[in-house]
């Protein structure tokens, strides 16, 4: 596959979860580059705003399997990964895979189930395996995880390790959509949308697993310049170094921009990244990999904005002077 | 124009099919044309005539509603005259001795007053010293100018290094459209492509930052600068797709090569040059409004309303739905002959310039000669006193006509003969395909001619018959103006007689390029201030503090100061004040109970407590004292 016939398959994704999600083209943006270049979301917004919806419409668009897991203080890591059960008839344990034996996964407020249940997660994640009882399995490709925490609410939650934290790709914010938007959905339900039967609402499958593990592999043929991993090495050195972020970005942020830069060039069609991809993308992918200092906690300030003045320091390659 | 405006508003508003208008006949257009407030003699009673217009006024009926008030500017006494001033257009007219000079003007001159002695030398040493004051404000400005261009680093530094920063310097600040341009063309010639496409697009982007419509930051990419330009879609569009093919080499596989240089340039310059573009097509459309050939104007604007002006004229020939214009090109080469050309009197012509007219004429064109000797066609022009001229259709008051020096053809007519036959004011006839006409007096065709009796009946009869055909065809009035134009521009500077006002604007420049002209010369960083000194902040910080009646605060401060810089000197590491003051007392000779009190007071001043509470009571006293304590243990430093 070229990039050509990358990004106009992305386009035609991208539309498709469009006409369900509506007004949120940039979680679909987010989510569909995560997935391309191998990594995970973990998008904060209260609930109601189309989450499920949207991993649900992602399966039927991408032809992939999805499963849901809603994160409670009782899960166990064997809930989510599952576990060996005896058999009596055969006179020996079997393994029931768990709901993370699929390619689209919803974990649902994982804030909150306790660290250890979180942790359970973590392999699959990186590793894209499950390991039982000594024993590793493959989880299916493509694989994502798409997991949802809530930000108002503090009471019973566990937040998540920085760990944990770093093995998602993107940070998403979903925001209420505005009242035109939301007057757009109001339409949509009178005519007949229903979340739970994408199908009869319409919703085609453009591709499927395998064309998804074609796009990833596509992404190598998208160069990147000298100019451009300074300049990914500029934003994420910064970050170690400016005055309000008390631990900065890891490598693996900058590894993060390096892929999904690539993702977002492929998807406009071309063969090289741009340093617009890696400003527009920076956000996303560092907003949950900084540590803020207790000073400017306490001041108000937010990770975005200090990536945001991060980006306002750092220089464009090969941009003109002011 | 507001007349035509309201006319047009007549035309559309819906009238009685029974009241059609009748069209306006000239003698009536000739009156609304001159009831215009710019035609000042008309309306003016006390309206001053110049010498050569006043022959008018043995013309000019009383009665006459055409132009009301010219009769009454005829008797006015304030007419002066002045014509010397307008030699330049006084062809043709004779001033006579007999006419009357009322107020003739005086040469401009300066006299400085008659003083005798001392007060004669004050006022040349008041002059004195004005001249050197300002040559000496001169003089300071070089001199400051060359002394804040002395301020250099006093460390040696490696010039190449220097060379090199310099360069990066002028590479990283250059915001200037054309530069930017010039400089990459001139990496095109060596070869640098991709910093010459770089270049031209950062031409285009200070050219939209110029418009107000990005905000360049070397902080911002090509999408953020497309972005912000989403208001205006087909713009961002042009620049996205420019921004692509920069990025594509920039950091992509693709080559700059020449070819793909000019056509990036291509692609940038109309967005560049949008501004030049523009004015190049208003200077266009201002200049050929007039199509054609050349540079012709058609303005009414552009002629004169006085009485021996032309404007009415063009006013007349305008409502007449005919094409009248101004002749600016030479008459070297007078064009296609689909056209009428009219000689006024002032236009200067030579013998080389009037062959070429009478051979133009001869391949077709139509010519009008008025007021001119025409030696080529046997005519001479000669002064008549006549007085018939009260009989003719035409009116003028300066008694020209033509006499014949050799037999006209059989096809030429003559007109307006004088009663013995042998002077004349019109003649017109054929000359190979195309016709001449001519006229004796020029008088007619003026603003003043115009408002007499039927003149504006026969002109724009005269004129209408030249152009049956097509009435859009231009009639090119030739004024004093055409053929002057200047070899070059000395020449036109020394015709204009602008050389002192030049002079002195250059001197003015001078003076300003010596005093502050960094604009003018070559570009360099502007001259650094140089820093306040301590002593200044201190003064400033001390009137603050006076203006604020802060005194308590400020001696709380300075005592202070004066404490800490105490132990720092005898070296006291105790807390209290005790040892602090016996070592002050042995340094300074003075008893230990007196530096004791004087400490004492300082430290409640800088406890916050009030002046008033302390033992001395006397701030300037206390000041004093820790001012000398402080200089006997070794200053304040």
């Amino acid at each position: 596959m070229n990039v050509e016939e990358f990004g106009s398959r992305f386009a035609r994704v991208r539309a498709e979860l469009a006409r369900v999600l509506i007004g949120q083209e940039e979680v679909i943006d987010h989510v569909l580059y995560a997935l391309l270049a191998r990594g995970h979301v973990l998008i904060e917004g209260v609930p109601g705003l189309g989450k499920t919806l949207l991993v649900r419409a992602l399966g039927t668009v991408l032809g992939c399997t999805f499963r849901r897991i809603q994160f409670t203080p009782d899960l166990m890591p064997s809930d989510v990964t599952g576990g060996n059960v005896f058999n009596q008839k055969k006179d020996a344990f079997e393994f029931y895979p768990g709901p993370v034996f699929t390619q689209l996964l919803l974990g649902d407020e994982i804030n909150r189930a306790p660290a250890k249940t979180q942790s359970a997660l973590l392999e699959a994640m990186q590793e894209g395996s499950v390991t039982a009882d000594g024993i590793t399995r493959q989880l299916p490709r493509p694989f994502i995880v798409l997991a949802t925490q809530n930000p108002i609410e503090s009471q019973g939650t566990y937040p998540l390790p920085e760990a944990q934290l770093d093995r998602f790709l993107f940070k998403v914010q979903i925001h209420h959509p505005s009242q035109a938007i939301e007057k757009l959905i109001l339409k949509n339900h009178l005519a007949g949308f229903d979340a739970t039967a994408l199908k009869k609402f319409g919703l085609q499958t453009l591709c499927n697993a395998e064309e998804v593990l074609e796009m990833q592999d596509a992404l190598s043929g998208v160069q990147i310049s000298d100019e451009i991993l300074d300049y990914i090495t500029d934003i994420v050195a910064r970050t170690r170094a400016y005055r309000s972020i008390l631990i900065g970005a890891s490598p693996r942020a900058s590894i993060a921009l390096l892929n999904v830069s690539r993702v977002r060039a492929a998807a406009e069609g071309r063969h090289f990244v741009i340093p617009d991809d890696i400003k527009m993308l920076s956000p996303a992918v560092l907003r949950h990999r900084v540590v803020l200092h207790p000073d400017a906690e306490l001041e108000g300030v937010s990770a975005d904005d200090c990536v945001t003045a991060i980006l306002r320091e750092a220089l464009v390659p090969k941009t003109i002077a002011a | 124009m507001i007349f035509r405006l309201l006319l047009v508003l007549a035309v559309a508003s819906p009238q009685p099919v029974a009241e059609e208008k009748k069209p306006e006949t000239p003698q009536a257009l000739a009156k609304r044309i001159l009831s215009s407030s710019r035609y000042e003699f008309c309306h003016d009673p006390h309206y001053v005539l110049r010498k050569r217009e006043e022959k008018w006024c043995s013309l000019v009926d009383e009665k006459s509603d055409v132009c009301p008030a010219l009769a009454a500017a005829c008797k006015s006494p304030k007419r002066r005259a002045d014509d010397e001033l307008f030699a330049w257009n006084s062809q043709g007219s004779t001033p006579s001795k007999s006419d009357p000079v009322l107020d003739p003007a005086k040469p401009f001159s300066f006299h400085l007053p008659k003083l005798d002695g001392l007060a004669k030398v004050l006022l040349w040493a008041l002059l004195g010293a004005i001249v050197a004051a300002i040559g000496y404000a001169i003089f300071k400005a070089v001199r400051d100018r060359d002394k804040s261009g002395k301020i250099a680093p006093t460390e040696e530094i490696d010039e190449s290094a220097a060379d090199v920063a310099v360069e990066m310097t002028r590479q990283a600040i250059e915001v200037d459209v054309d530069r930017l341009l010039a400089r990459a063309d001139e990496k095109s010639k060596t070869g640098d492509y991709p910093g010459a496409m770089h270049d031209v697009y950062a031409a285009l982007l200070r050219r939209l930052e110029g418009n107000e419509l990005i905000v360049v930051d070397p902080s911002r990419t090509n999408g953020d600068y497309v972005r912000s330009l989403g208001s205006q879609p087909e713009l961002c569009g042009r620049v996205a797709e420019i921004a692509r093919e920069l990025e594509h080499v920039q950091f992509g596989s693709l080559q700059a090569t020449h070819p793909r240089f000019d056509s990036f340039r291509r692609a940038v310059l109309p967005l560049v040059g949008r501004a030049a573009t523009v004015l190049a097509l208003a200077m266009l459309v201002a200049c050929g409004s007039g199509g054609g050939g050349g540079c012709f104007r058609s303005s009414v604007g552009s002629w004169d309303h006085a009485p021996h002006g032309h404007a009415a004229l063009i006013e007349l020939l305008i409502d007449q739905k005919l094409n009248p214009k101004t002749r600016l090109l030479p008459l070297s080469d007078p064009g296609p002959t689909d056209k009428v050309i009219v000689l006024l009197p002032a236009a200067v012509v030579d013998q080389s310039a009037m062959k070429k007219l009478i051979d133009w004429a001869n391949a077709g064109g139509r010519l009008v000669i008025i007021e001119r000797s025409v030696s080529e066609l046997g005519f001479e022009l000669t002064t008549s006193s006549d007085l018939t001229w009260s009989q003719r259709t035409v009116r003028s008051p300066s008694h020209l006509h033509f006499k014949e020096t050799k037999p006209l053809p059989n096809q030429w007519t003559e007109e307006v003969k004088t009663p013995d036959g042998k002077l004349f004011s019109f003649a017109q006839g054929p000359v190979g395909q195309g016709r001449i006409t001519l006229f004796a007096d020029g008088d007619f065709l003026c603003n003043g001619g115009l408002a007499l009796h039927e003149t504006a009946a026969y002109v724009a009869h005269f004129f209408s018959q030249g152009v049956e055909d097509n009435r859009s065809k231009p009639i090119e009035f030739v004024t004093e103006f055409v053929g002057r134009d200047a070899p070059n521009p000395v020449t036109s500077v020394r015709r204009s007689k602008l050389l002192p006002a030049l002079l002195q604007l250059f001197a003015l420049i001078a003076v300003f390029f010596l005093g502050r002209g960094i604009a003018f010369g070559t570009l360099r960083d502007p001259v650094s201030r140089l820093r306040r000194s301590f002593a200044e902040h201190a003064r400033a910080l001390a009137s603050t503090l006076r203006r604020a009646s802060a005194f308590d605060h400020s001696l709380a401060l300075y005592a202070t100061f004066v404490i800490e810089r105490l132990r720092e000197k005898v070296h006291s590491q105790t807390p209290g004040l005790t040892g602090l003051a016996e070592s002050v007392a042995l340094r300074a000779g003075r008893p230990v109970g007196e530096v004791m009190r004087v400490l004492l007071d300082a430290q409640l001043l800088r406890e916050g407590s009030p002046l008033k509470e302390t033992a001395t009571q006397d701030g300037a006293e206390l000041a004093s004292k820790l001012e000398l304590y402080l200089s006997k243990v070794g200053g304040p430093l």
